[in-house]
């Protein structure tokens, strides 16, 4: 009996001082990415994952916990150990969460210990390829003309394109006939098929399209023309004046998550920003790393905080919940 | 356009650039770990290809990007010739694709022709796999832009011609059948809808992702086998069956060419259509065979044309599935997206443009597809005689092994305990179908589809603003669905002839 | 048709069966004025303990005319009570926007019509008998993978198999200790052979319980090889 307790204490305590973060970190980590491998997330997660792993000295492998429009995955990293062996990789969705879901698992501000921004990808308004507009111009006579008729595809709600169109409805002032998808791939699919008039979804997934001319492209959604699209005019500059919006991604880790640990991830995943691979493989998909002093915790918790009010009364005015 | 007449002027070049690529000593070999690891994990119930190549990708960064994706797609296509075996041999269809092959494959093995059934299957699958690799060299491009043109509704209608395809499945009541499509399809609903609000979880988190199609399908055919197995367990006794007998004799050759020629048309055809239409190949094929047979009552009791054509079907179809990833850069499946993800993160970025960005990728990835099939029927032929030995293990030895690879396949999905509770309850639930007889293929189609039927059937009315004649104003659908209503009659009507003659006899 | 065909169904039977479907509808009444779904489900169990009782009083598998027919049936209208009572919390939306229970209803309707029109060929043509029930095998096998199920994280990969694989052999009619006890070893070693050296699957050889236990006991010490 003696011998049972004495063990028991020796667990609690080695679970309390153990893990010491001098030595952080000595097994795989694990990064959860809340979407599915192949997908944009999952594409950026593996690239600074690689990168992260050589900084560190150990792997850092990907874990695809897909479910509940991107909210499975915060959920159960706010509930992992916090030694800095579970970690996750979120974008945009981390901000819109707390509105679209009235009863959510967790608080993005208070169950995170926040490591630093990754990227900010633009997006893209594109178009089907039979679709009459030339010009942003032309797209706004036509919703003018057309109202609830014109479609807009997402890939789901809470997604990426999702926001966008929310945005880009309240920009024009007109309700779209929303056709929801589950996944980019299907969208892009019926845009391609002509079956829907219009998205707005991240470069990485529409570059390959509208440089092979298959779907038609009215702008980016970011303050400067994307290095890889130079054609395309910002949708700022062509005539939806103030319209900026980009999935920003960012790398949390468990509240509770050793102050040193904390600090060696931020600098892996600075070094990793740095890593000429990462940088022109995001070069490749139109985006690029955040500037160094952006992969910081307070900045990402910063950007946090403002995009949640950002948008709260958007989500709230379109009425949308996701239960 | 010009992409198209550009891809017809140099295919002959194309093609020796492809092999130049493919048949170089390390992409022979990555082409061969591709194959032999996906047949493995083919064979292993639950382990899918999605898991490996998820597990594979970060080593796949230190190949060339050709090698990487050329062994990648060895695995995809190594995996769907693997599920069959299994499913032959035990009972237990790991993919989709094999569920049918399992109907009459398994009454084969029963009969002690398991080496006919799997030489047959493996065939089968190395002529669909030549002539979908010939159709992607040939016609990818016009291929891809056809698909295009199926709109929502179209998939709605290709999803209900489906469900005749099932109910021609079935061997008994027409009317259970149905009754077991529909209930496959209700439990395809447990779990997130399109809007991510959970559906009929009863507030009960394990239910928030709904039932995974390896425990259920595990369940209902592989354990709910071995529970009925044990009822007469004098019955089920040890196969006997030689090397020898796989070799098929003249007047089986004639018969399994046929189907087989069938079944690869009909699964190129579906296999084009990125939105499911792969699912329904196999069981397209199968109705198909059974509809035009001159003894359609032997089938489900071990019928040749059973294995040849549902497999060539799913093969083709899986070839084929590469059409939209490689032309268009949209993922037909989830191991299409991880490929493309693969693409990216070796900087090469996928969309229509790859062809011609990438001829060295496109047609050394294609030219390998070839040579990985052959490479599959090399190596399995002679496992044929392997596999069909494990049956001769007396049947209490054998049957505790099933159950315990069952639980670890499954559980290795996504290591997750309430996977394995689902494969205990679907097991019940197979042996309860079992005794009311019941047949358990409608019902997993029903599952397999029935998410991919309401976002098309949600989407349809979407884009209509509610009218539901659109189902019938588009040509596409309208024609499909003609074409279902023509068959449910083919069916009904000797079923509402025999009742007359029973009605008379009494 | 065989000798084991059944009698025609009573007058009175079909009669117990309409008060069947009649506690039916009040599950789906039940549920539709807002009941917690608790109580539901409790019905849906009372209705199946019903349907057994009814399956009793006919003497067993074989009483109704067609009993593979009547009890598809039977279980189909339990399933649709189980969805029906799921559903009522489900956004309807409209024909323009379809809500989340839109495409579920229409299935259920159709469930409900196939499951009644089944049960009714059940009373009305004649069909052989169920026969007999291996309940050894049944509560073996599905006890078994529950178990597997239950401490693949606690015990890991090694113990929980070779229960599994020896438990399993139970089921049969013949087995003895030796071929069990062999049977469970082959099985262990070559499972870990296929699935830990071969695939490198991540499941702990020995799971978390048996690691604080053998810590506690002083067996071993903080780093047991395979134990995680």
């Amino acid at each position: 009996m003696r011998k049972w307790l004495l063990a028991a204490a020796g667990i609690l305590a080695l679970g309390i001082t153990g893990a010491s973060a001098q030595n952080y970190p000595t097994r795989t980590i694990t990064m959860m990415i809340p979407f599915a491998a192949g997908g944009p997330t999952d594409t950026v997660g593996r690239l600074i994952a690689e990168s992260m792993s050589k900084n560190l000295g150990q792997q850092v492998i990907i874990e695809n916990a897909a479910g509940a429009g991107g909210t499975r995955a915060p959920g159960l990293v706010a509930k992992a150990a916090p030694d800095g062996y579970t970690i996750l990789l979120h974008h945009i969705g981390m901000s819109t969460a707390p509105t679209l879901y009235r009863k959510l698992a967790y608080n993005p501000l208070t169950d995170f210990e926040f490591i630093g921004l990754v990227t900010d990808a633009p997006m893209s308004l594109i178009a089907r390829p039979n679709f009459e507009a030339k010009d942003l111009k032309g797209v706004l006579e036509y919703i003018a003309k057309n109202k609830e008729k014109t479609s807009y595809a997402n890939a789901g709600i809470g997604s990426a394109s999702h926001l966008c169109g929310m945005l880009f409805q309240a920009a024009v002032k007109q309700q779209l006939n929303t056709v929801n998808y589950n996944g980019t791939g299907p969208a892009m699919n019926d845009i391609l098929g002509g079956h829907v008039d219009l998205m707005c979804d991240q470069t990485t997934n529409t570059t390959g399209q509208i440089k092979g001319g298959k779907v038609k492209a009215y702008g980016v959604t970011t303050k400067t023309r994307v290095k890889n699209l130079p054609n395309l005019p910002t949708l700022d500059e062509a005539g939806l004046k103030g319209f900026e919006v980009a999935v920003w991604h960012g790398v949390y880790a468990p509240k509770g998550t050793p102050k040193e640990v904390v600090a060696r991830l931020t600098q892996a995943l600075q070094a990793a920003l740095k890593d000429p691979k990462v940088v022109g493989a995001f070069a490749d998909l139109g985006t690029e790393p955040v500037p160094q002093n952006q992969a910081t915790g307070a900045a990402l918790q910063a950007k946090l905080k403002s995009e949640i009010e950002k948008w709260r009364p958007l989500i709230q005015a379109a009425g949308v919940y996701a239960d | 356009m010009d992409l198209i007449t550009g891809f017809f002027a140099d295919v002959g070049s194309n093609l020796s650039l492809g092999f130049g690529q493919a048949f170089t000593l390390d992409n022979l070999f990555y082409c061969f770990v591709g194959v032999l690891l996906g047949t493995a994990i083919g064979v292993l119930p639950g382990l899918g290809p999605i898991a490996t190549i998820a597990l594979l990708l970060p080593i796949t960064f230190k190949l060339d990007p050709i090698s990487a994706l050329i062994m990648l797609s060895g695995i995809y296509y190594g995996a769907q010739y693997g599920g069959s075996t299994t499913a032959i041999l035990i009972n237990l269809p790991g993919e989709t694709s094999s569920v049918v092959t399992a109907i009459d494959g398994h009454q084969m093995a029963k009969k002690g022709k398991a080496g006919l059934a799997l030489f047959t299957s493996a065939v089968g699958s190395f002529f669909a796999g030549t002539v979908a690799t010939f159709l992607i060299v040939g016609f990818a491009p016009i291929l891809a832009a056809a698909a295009l043109k199926f709109s929502p509704a179209d998939y709605f209608s290709l999803m209900v011609m489906g469900f005749v395809a099932a109910v021609v499945l079935a061997q008994g009541s027409l009317l259970k059948a149905l009754a077991m499509i529909v209930l496959g399809l209700l439990i395809a609903m447990v779990g997130p809808s399109e809007s991510g609000q959970p559906r009929f979880t009863f507030d009960n988190s394990q239910f928030f992702d709904g039932f995974d199609f390896v425990a259920l399908s595990m369940g209902i055919f592989g354990i709910g086998e071995i529970i009925r197995n044990l009822e007469d367990e004098e019955q089920r006794q040890a196969i006997k069956s030689r090397f020898l007998d796989l070799i098929p004799t003249k007047a089986e050759l004639k018969e399994m060419i046929p189907p087989i020629l069938r079944g690869t048309t009909v699964g190129s055809v579906l296999g084009i259509l990125p939105g499911g239409g792969a699912v329904l190949g196999a069981f397209a094929a199968y109705s198909l065979e059974k509809r035009i047979s001159k003894t359609p009552h032997e089938f489900g009791k071990g019928k040749l044309a059973g294995v040849a054509a549902p497999e060539s079907a799913n093969n083709s179809g899986a070839q084929i599935s590469f059409i939209p990833m490689l032309t268009l850069g949209i993922p037909s499946n989830p191991v299409m997206a991880l490929m493309l993800g693969a693409l990216i993160i070796h900087r090469i970025v996928p969309g229509p443009t790859l062809v011609t960005d990438k001829p060295d990728l496109f047609w050394g990835v294609v030219t390998s597809m070839w040579i990985g099939n052959f490479m599959l029927l090399v190596l399995n032929l002679p496992l044929i005689g392997m596999w069909v030995k494990f049956l001769t293990i007396p049947y209490r030895l054998l049957f505790p092994g099933i159950v315990t690879i069952c639980c670890i396949g499954v559980y290795s999905v996504s290591n997750n305990p309430f996977d394995v509770h689902t494969m205990a309850a679907c097991g019940v639930v197979g042996y309860v179908l079992y005794k009311l007889e019941c047949e358990p293929a409608p019902l997993l189609l029903g599952f397999v589809i029935g998410r991919l039927m309401e976002q098309y059937f949600v989407r349809a009315m979407q884009l209509s603003f509610g009218d539901a004649t659109i189902f019938v104003r588009d040509p596409i659908s309208l024609s499909l669905l003609l074409v279902s209503a023509v068959a449910l009659v083919l069916v009904l009507l000797p079923s509402i002839r025999k009742k007359r003659e029973e009605a008379f006899a009494e | 048709m065989s000798s084991t065909t059944s009698r025609r169904t009573n007058p009175v039977d079909i009669i117990v069966a309409l008060i069947g479907a009649a506690m039916f509808g009040l599950v789906l009444y039940l549920r539709s004025i807002e009941v917690s779904w608790y109580p539901v489900l409790l019905l849906v169990a009372a209705y199946l303990v019903f349907a057994y009782l009814f399956f009793r009083r006919q003497g067993g598998f074989g009483g109704v005319a067609n009993p593979k027919d009547f009890y598809t049936g039977i279980v189909l209208l339990a399933v649709c009570g189980v969805f029906a009572a799921g559903m009522f919390d489900l956004p309807l939306g409209r024909v323009a926007r379809p809500g989340v229970a839109f495409f579920p209803l229409m299935l259920l309707v159709l469930l409900f019509i196939f499951a009644v029109a089944i049960l009714l060929s059940g009373l009305r043509n004649r069909g052989e008998a169920l026969g007999p029930v291996p309940w050894r095998g049944l509560f073996i096998i599905t006890g078994i993978t529950v178990f597997f199920g239950a401490t693949i994280k606690g015990l890991g990969f090694v113990p929980a198999i070779f229960v599994t694989g020896f438990v399993s052999c139970l089921a049969s009619q013949k087995w003895t200790a030796l071929s069990a006890t062999t049977t469970a070893i082959v099985l262990t070693i070559f499972s870990w052979l296929i699935f830990i050296w071969g695939l490198g699957l991540p499941i702990a050889l020995c799971g978390s319980w048996l690691r604080t236990a053998l810590v506690a006991l002083g067996v071993a010490g903080e780093s047991i090889p395979f134990c995680y």
